[in-house]
């Protein structure tokens, strides 16, 4: 199914729940997939994702490059500690004194040459969209982003990556629910609310994927506010 | 005869006459304009025009302090390259990115310096904001800088006495990924004198040096910000 038929999907179809979903804490930790969750129009409420094997399949192994457990685990891992990256904070302090960033990250970012480049990149990247999603008004300041960052999208990707693994058998039921509730607790280290989550996934995004958001938003916007929506006047 | 076959005699007589005259009120008009003693004046004037003709670069730039600003365009052959990168795919991801954004350009564009920041804006059609693209001070540490003469046109065809109205331009050059990305930066604002003024060649002359003023100082300070682009 086409990029475009995905979001049309996500924003006219119905919520996707699943009958026999979760509740209370589980719930809460499945819900760090629902950006992505939505993305795919799958069920938002449950392990189990709603989605044929066939598209799991093509998902899992053509866009993530997971084949196995071994691969499953390692991104896993690498998404859930993402925003670990002191270096990255750096970056952060660097876009919010823009009089000094040359000093900032010459005096604070690793010397060798390909990290520095890692993290400049990093730098120009968020340097272009932050203005970007200030015009989209998905944020008004970048001092909105500072604590988030971009959290909401690795451990977004993660959990839901991680649901996907579980229906192709690389994860146990139980691996998944421990896996989860580590997203959960990341997610809470960064995002005060589900519309903080929303705003650092589409922030995420939007580095990877630069601007027009608009489908990215309407998402947000309906999982905020559908009345159908488990994310509605939730706390997390 | 019949006094009709006198018209284009007349008409004739009347443009020679007009030419003389506008030959005459040139010749006195430039020899009124100390171009030396203009640039005395390049602070009032930066601000003159920032407030005024050029008002909307502050708009466009936000916040950011403007240091100098200038003319800008993409010369040909990176119009080209940029196109073939583009069409080939992403290859290079940030030049392809750039390239989308600097393919078409044939519309007014500026360079602004802001700290030690190079921004290249380019306008549509209807002189609004269409790209506005930053090139840092990793990539201007790194880029290169040369004198390319008066600025080659499309058209190419101008006469001796109208090419000291047309930009000189350096071409800089910047490293993007291992591929180079050359644009070029003009030694003045681009005039065009409104309907007002086509008649009055002082007025005409004296914006023409005003903006030539303000526009090659871009140059000198960005040299002095990055060694790396003196230029011998």
């Amino acid at each position: 199914m086409s990029n475009f038929f995905k979001v049309f999907n996500a924003l006219f179809k119905e919520l996707s729940m699943n009958k026999n979903g979760l509740n209370g804490y589980d719930l809460d930790c499945v819900l760090v997939s629902s950006m992505y969750a939505e993305q795919q129009s799958a069920y938002l409420n449950s392990y189990e994702t709603g989605l044929s094997l066939s598209t799991i399949k093509k998902l899992v192994e053509e866009y993530w490059e997971v084949y196995d457990r071994d691969d499953a685990l390692k991104i896993l891992m690498d998404l859930l500690h993402r925003n670990e990256d002191e270096y990255v904070d750096f970056v952060y302090k660097a876009l919010e004194d823009e009089s000094n960033y040359e000093a900032i990250l010459k005096a604070n970012l690793p010397t060798d040459e390909g990290a520095f480049e890692y993290y400049l990149d990093l730098y120009r990247s968020l340097s272009n969209t932050i203005p970007e999603l200030i015009e989209e008004n998905v944020i008004s300041h970048f001092s909105e982003l500072k604590k988030i960052k971009d959290s909401g999208w690795n451990l977004g990707r993660a959990a839901f990556l991680a649901r996907c693994c579980f229906e192709l058998g690389h994860l146990s039921e139980e691996e998944l629910k421990d896996y989860l509730g580590k997203t959960h607790t990341a997610l809470k280290k960064y995002c005060g609310s589900w519309r903080e989550y929303t705003i650092s996934y589409i922030f995420g995004r939007s580095i990877w994927a630069g601007a027009n958001n608009g489908g990215m938003i309407a998402i947000a916007e309906t999982l905020l506010n559908n009345d159908k929506s488990p994310l509605k006047n939730k706390a997390l | 005869m019949n006094p009709l076959y006198l018209i284009p005699v007349i008409v004739l007589i009347a443009g020679v006459c007009y030419m003389v005259y506008m030959n005459a009120q040139h010749s006195s008009a430039k020899s009124e304009i100390n171009l030396e003693q203009e640039r005395s004046r390049y602070d009032i004037y930066k601000q003159e025009l920032l407030n005024q003709d050029f008002a909307k670069l502050k708009e466009w730039m936000k916040d950011k302090p403007i240091d100098a600003f200038t003319g800008a365009s993409v010369p040909q052959s990176t119009s080209n390259k940029l196109q073939e990168i583009v069409s080939d795919g992403v290859k290079n991801i940030v030049l392809s990115g750039i390239g989308l954004k600097l393919r078409r350009v044939e519309t007014d564009c500026f360079w602004v310096l802001s700290g030690k920041d190079l921004h290249f804006l380019s306008t549509n059609t209807e002189g609004d904001l269409d790209e506005h693209i930053v090139f840092d001070t990793f990539r201007i540490a790194a880029a290169s800088l040369q004198y390319s003469g008066v600025l080659k046109s499309q058209l190419g065809i101008y006469s001796k006495a109208s090419e000291e109205y047309l930009p000189k331009v350096h071409l800089i050059t910047f490293n993007i990924d291992d591929s180079s990305l050359s644009l070029e930066i003009h030694d003045r604002l681009n005039y065009t004198p409104g309907p007002a003024d086509m008649l009055n060649m002082k007025k005409q002359l004296a914006n023409r040096a005003k903006y030539q003023v303000v526009g090659e100082k871009l140059v000198d300070i960005l040299q002095s910000r990055f060694s790396n682009l003196k230029t011998t």
